[in-house]
């Protein structure tokens, strides 16, 4: 993590809090495209009948994302001051290399649209975090998100 | 006397009506004096509706809440659902004056005015705090012989007086214990019921929450689950004779807390109407009867 970007906001996911109700999915997909559903979401949930948890896949927001690398035509673009990674979807090609690039997969095709989405943050007030009553996902600073997730993944 | 503004939701009073039923057996024995919200609508939905459309949404909560607010009695919910609608509509106008202004300037239309004067308690909190497991266990007359796994749902995670999501989950364990029942664990007590996906997946909704959570209940060797949400009650039962369709068999029953606490207490079946059950609920209590 960059110094000076540790007290930026993200997104922080804690699986011990999920129920997997999905209403962060139905309340992303409702917010970006007015649909009640689970399929236009910028952010998904996952069980692992394994060991019985649920897992997130969604934006890291990375001080050095792989999907701003990867994008051939510039549509991916980090605002260094807010740390947001966004997709323009003026410039974006539709050719899914960012969702390749990146590790977690977070940007997905539209087949509709034709473009690669991701989570904009919903101009700073996520409504995945909103709606979530056990608090699973909630907006976090950068420095806590790390913290969280070193611990958490360390020795996977 | 312990008295509260009584907020019974929508699906209660018109689709379980057993729940209500047995609520109010349960508060006469408990001494809970509840006095019914004459006026008010539904909270409402707490998710969709305020995606929908945040400031309406929290104009209907404030309503609500004014009713009660009138009374000079803090609000109790038997729905996780209600709870969480109302106990964050309560949370956000408390303390966010913009907002709290624009909603009464709404609300002075129809002269009314949200002061911020009550709480909100979702009544798992009432019989816990207010009423007390010993009292609860010294009504115990008729201990229900039976293995039960829990289902605490969504909502009733949300938190306001803590960090720890497990505090109103807990209590209900606590306050189920007492009842005479065995608890069984089955691995997948904090995953939802599957009554949210239903309005954006059925088949995603059935087979990937519902009848994961019973495969597990009934690996498990429960008798019934026992919910505090009518919400959650309604997926469990309707969503089993659902399940028909997609070729999964389940025959659990759906017991809501108050209806265990009611058959504890010694309250008749046969005044509980639970031939509103869905799921076998009836054939379960007569067997235990004998």
């Amino acid at each position: 993590m960059k110094s000076n970007t540790a007290e930026q906001k993200v997104l922080l996911y804690d699986p011990t809090r999920c129920t997997g109700c999905l209403f962060c999915q139905i309340a992303c997909s409702y917010q970006h495209f007015k649909e009640i559903g689970l399929e236009k979401t910028n952010l998904r949930i996952i069980f692992d009948e394994k060991t019985g948890e649920f897992e997130a896949i969604y934006c890291q927001h990375c001080d050095e994302p792989l999907c701003v690398a990867a994008c051939p035509n510039e549509a991916a673009v980090k605002d260094e001051v807010t740390g947001l990674v966004r997709i323009n979807p003026i410039r974006c090609i539709g050719c899914k290399t960012c969702t390749v690039a990146c590790p977690l997969s977070a940007p997905w095709f539209n087949a509709e649209r034709r473009i690669s989405m991701k989570c904009d943050f919903c101009d700073g007030d996520p409504k995945c975090a909103k709606f979530c009553s056990p608090q699973a996902i909630r907006v976090a600073l950068r420095k806590e998100a790390w913290e969280f997730n070193k611990n958490r993944y360390s020795g996977v | 006397m312990v008295k509260y503004a009584f907020f019974l939701g929508c699906q209660i009073p018109m689709r379980l009506p057993n729940i209500e039923v047995a609520t109010r057996k349960v508060f006469e024995k408990l001494n809970v004096e509840a006095v019914d919200l004459l006026g008010y609508s539904c909270c409402p939905e707490p998710v969709v509706s305020r995606l929908v459309d945040e400031e309406t949404a929290l104009v209907i909560s404030a309503r609500n809440l004014t009713l009660a607010e009138e009374m000079g009695l803090d609000m109790i919910t038997l729905c996780n659902g209600c709870y969480e609608t109302l106990a964050e509509a309560n949370e956000v106008l408390k303390h966010d004056a913009e907002k709290r202004s624009k909603v009464n300037e709404i609300l002075r239309k129809y002269d009314r005015e949200y002061e911020g004067k009550i709480d909100v308690k979702h009544v798992i909190e009432v019989l816990y705090e207010d009423i007390g497991l010993k009292k609860i266990k010294s009504l115990v007359v008729k201990p229900q012989k039976m293995r039960v796994a829990l289902h605490y749902g969504c909502h009733l995670y949300r938190e306001y007086k803590s960090a720890d999501i497990m505090r109103k989950p807990r209590m209900m364990r606590e306050m189920v214990e007492q009842t005479g029942v065995q608890v069984v664990d089955y691995g997948l007590e904090r995953m939802c019921c599957g009554y949210p996906s239903m309005q954006a997946s059925e088949e995603f909704s059935l087979k990937e929450r519902l009848a994961r959570k019973l495969s597990k209940v009934v690996s498990a060797g429960a008798d019934a689950v026992v919910t505090a949400c009518p919400a959650c009650m309604i997926q469990f039962e309707l969503g089993q004779v659902m399940l028909r369709a997609h070729g999964v068999q389940f025959n659990v029953p759906c017991i809501n807390l108050m209806e265990l606490l009611a058959l504890s207490f010694g309250v008749p079946s046969k005044e509980l109407l639970l031939e509103f059950h869905r799921s076998p609920v009836l054939q379960l209590i007569r067997r235990l009867e004998g």
